[in-house]
């Protein structure tokens, strides 16, 4: 005995297969679109990666005529137990990343509150605070100097103002981290527009409520404020964290890592092995131990998050949502 | 367009653009845009200028004039791949190397430059071709040609050469008349090797030209170093002093540094002195508060004219030794406790060993460097230098006589024989270089002693060194 079946289960009925067609050829559409993107991706940035996780067992070396020989873990164990100057780039790095994000945190939150005021002109006033974000690197690291010259330098200048003693900045080996940190602090703008967005959908009922309570500006701020905006503050210390690991220009341009290797960072090591030594091989080394100690940095931010960022009701770290 | 709806157009340009994209990816791998930054593909010399002398516009000119001789001559068409930033010119040569376009002839490069890329034999032997063409090389100077042959690597008995010497560059000191007459000093002597004029004689004169705001000299008990209006010293190679007191980098026989030699402590610790202790020598921190704001801070403080005394390379006579608002001559460089020593800066031409048309680079460096001719003009005129050519020496003075004519020029001449060059390869080059900051530079700053840093130094460096060793091996 055969059973037959219904119509409807072997063909779909005909408006249902139409919207599964046009549904199929938005999504080809949409992967058309983001195609040049995805090439470039796919060619440019995973390409590479790849290449460079490859070449990071060899002993490549780009301008050597003696061929590529597969070395194991060789660049690995060289980097990590041999060279003494990973290590040290690799704490110059951390000092000066752990400096320049703390105050970047805090700062960004201060010029975000100042911005989120509601006086005249304040858009114009936005404006100059983001400007600095946007000037290119290399420009900035060259007024820079000029500001630490110890003689003559604007930074010296505006200490004996105040009464305190001349520093030698970049050309010292205890204040060429603070200098740069200092000099990071020229891109806070960036920090302060993201806190900014957050502060700027706070209600404003919030305060209200607690004005009429009589709770202080103070505890208004840490008990509203600071909850409220940790999606931000998390966001801007991920960034910060993966941007001033990777900091480079201003060491390339000002001190080329000196005086003493105090200013040698990690990626500027890096770059010497690659674009000095043309050692390719050990360099991909290097590019992947700092992949994974800004991965392993990040999943322990993220990890972190759960305990203090406060997101709304039906956000990514709502838990009851 | 007809019959096509809004809709369907953007169908087709999503199509249409990963199509365009991947074409261009394909036309870009494929080389297709290569062949026009790739000189040799049309038979053209590419020839790289960029590490060292040679891009300045004054060169440019003879250069060439000369490439036009050669090709004009029945040689190749020259093509000058101009960076002007020796750094990037590094890079470049690397990144070309590797994508399979090198260039074929680096003219000039210094010894430095020779000595970077020896371990990855990024160099041609010219050797076999200079015998083909019987070329003698006893018409160059002995120091020119002992240094280009690079005894560390290859021995020193070797017949290898990896570079033909181009240019050399010897080293005076510099003085400002005025500033001697204004402080009644005799002015230094202009005879190498003269009685008396030694390291101690150069410190106990610049501290008589080292002034305070107050018009103190530095052997005045009460002046002040917090307030020093003039220095007795700038722009100066305290690292050559090591050299005067008999020390020496790389020994060779027992393929060890000698960082840690007394030689090199005392004498590296004279050096740091002269800025930390005595106060009579501007340091590149310094020399920008005496002429601040200035890209070069050295140079700027030597025209500001509140520098008596500076190192004066036969290189920077055209910087330092023009637009002067003040009298100013050459001396010698003071003998130090072992030995007279000043340095050589030697720029050679060399064939890189990757290149494809490797005969007809060595044809163009044989025109341009060693026809006695086109050797001392590109010399002289293409490099302002004076030619390694015995017999074309001359021709420095003769050409620079009419610019710097109350300037003893004779004297950078007369340099030679006690003129050593310091970019010498030895195992580890780059690498022990680059950790010298770490140990260095708190002497030069004061922070700690030579005799502390450098057995640091060397237990560091003699690592990189001993490692070269297991990876590498010299040529036999």
């Amino acid at each position: 005995m055969t059973i037959a079946l219904p119509a409807a289960t072997t063909a779909l009925p005909a408006p249902t297969r139409r919207r599964n067609k046009a549904s199929r050829r938005e999504t080809i559409s949409a992967y058309g679109f983001i195609s040049p993107w995805l090439i470039g991706f796919v060619g440019l940035t995973v390409g590479p990666m790849v290449a460079s996780l490859v070449l990071s067992f060899t002993d490549n070396n780009l301008v050597s005529t003696e061929g590529t020989s597969f070395v194991g873990l060789d660049n690995y164990q060289r980097a990590l137990f041999d060279d003494p100057l990973v290590i040290k780039s690799l704490k110059v790095t951390t000092y000066y990343a752990t400096l320049a994000v703390a105050l970047d945190l805090v700062l960004g939150l201060a010029l975000a509150l100042l911005l989120n005021a509601g006086y005249r002109a304040i858009g114009i006033v936005r404006t100059i605070y983001y400007l600095p974000a946007a000037v290119s690197g290399v420009a900035v690291s060259l007024l820079w100097l000029w500001i630490f010259q110890p003689s003559g330098g604007l930074a010296n200048e505006l200490l004996a103002l105040v009464g305190l003693p001349e520093l030698d900045w970049v050309y010292s080996t205890t204040w060429v981290i603070p200098a740069f940190v200092l000099m990071s602090l020229w891109g806070v703008g960036r920090s302060a527009f993201i806190y900014l967005a957050i502060l700027q959908r706070i209600p404003t009922n919030l305060y209200e409520a607690a004005a009429v309570d009589g709770i202080g500006s103070l505890r208004r701020f840490f008990r509203i404020t600071v909850p409220l905006v940790t999606p931000a503050i998390f966001l801007n210390l991920i960034l910060g964290l993966i941007g001033n690991f990777q900091s480079f220009t201003q060491a390339f341009v000002i001190s080329e890592g000196g005086p003493a290797n105090a200013s040698l960072f990690f990626t500027l090591y890096l770059y010497r092995n690659a674009f000095r030594y043309f050692e390719i091989g050990y360099a991909s080394a290097l590019a992947w131990i700092l992949f994974g100690l800004l991965l392993a940095l990040t999943a322990l931010v993220f990890r972190s998050g759960r305990r203090w960022v406060y997101y709304e009701a039906g956000g990514p770290g709502d838990k009851t949502a | 367009m007809a019959g096509v709806t809004r809709r369907e157009l953007l169908v087709r340009l999503a199509y249409a653009a990963p199509a365009a994209a991947f074409g261009s990816a394909l036309l870009a791998a494929c080389g297709g845009g290569g062949e026009p930054n790739d000189p040799a593909a049309k038979g053209k010399l590419d020839v790289l200028v960029g590490f060292g002398t040679g891009n300045a516009p004054d060169q440019i000119p003879t250069q060439e004039e000369l490439a036009k001789a050669f090709a004009s001559g029945g040689g190749s068409e020259i093509s000058f791949r101009r960076i002007p930033d020796g750094d990037e010119a590094q890079r470049q040569l690397g990144v070309l190397i590797a994508a399979g376009t090198p260039p074929d002839i680096i003219l000039p490069t210094g010894v430095f430059g020779i000595s970077l890329y020896l371990d990855e034999k990024v160099w041609l032997d010219l050797s076999p071709m200079l015998k083909t063409a019987k070329v003698d090389l006893d018409i160059f100077s002995d120091a020119a040609i002992a240094s280009a042959k690079v005894p560390n690597y290859f021995g020193a008995k070797s017949d290898v050469v990896v570079g033909l010497p181009a240019a050399v560059f010897t080293h005076t000191i510099a003085y400002n008349k005025d500033l001697f007459a204004a402080a009644g000093v005799e002015e230094p002597p202009h005879k190498w090797n003269a009685p008396g004029w030694d390291y101690d004689a150069l410190l106990e004169m610049t501290k008589k030209l080292t002034l305070d705001g107050k018009g103190r000299n530095a052997a005045d008990p009460a002046f002040t170093p917090d307030d020093i209006v003039q220095y007795g010293l700038g722009h100066w190679d305290t690292g050559l002093m090591a050299l005067g007191y008999g020390a020496q980098k790389y020994d060779p026989k027992t393929r060890r540094l000698l960082l840690d030699s007394p030689e090199n402590i005392a004498g590296t610790q004279f050096g740091a002195d002269l800025t930390n202790r005595h106060h009579v020598l501007v340091n590149d921190q310094l020399a920008a508060g005496v002429a601040s704001g200035a890209d070069d801070p050295q140079l700027a403080a030597w025209k500001s004219g509140k520098i008596a005394i500076i190192d004066m390379c036969g290189c920077d006579l055209q910087s330092y030794g023009i637009d002067n608002d003040f009298a100013w001559d050459v001396a010698v460089w003071p003998k130090g406790p072992k030995k007279l020593v000043s340095t050589l800066n030697l720029d050679v031409g060399a064939v890189v060993a990757a290149s494809k048309q490797p005969e007809k680079a060595f044809e163009a460096l044989r025109f341009l460097l060693l026809d006695p001719s086109n050797a001392g003009k590109l010399a002289t005129d293409g490099y302002g230098a004076m030619s390694p050519l015995k017999d074309e020496q001359d021709r420095f003075v003769d050409q620079l006589e009419s610019d710097f004519p109350d300037i003893d020029l004779q004297l950078f001449l007369d340099a030679l024989p006690f003129s050593v060059n310091q970019e010498g390869w030895f195992p580890a080059f780059t690498e022990v270089g680059d950790i010298g900051g770490e140990f260095l530079d708190p002497i030069a700053l004061g922070e700690a002693t030579a005799a502390e840093q450098l057995p640091k130094y060397q237990q560091a460096a003699q690592k990189l060194v001993d490692r070269w060793f297991e990876e590498n091996e010299l040529p036999s």
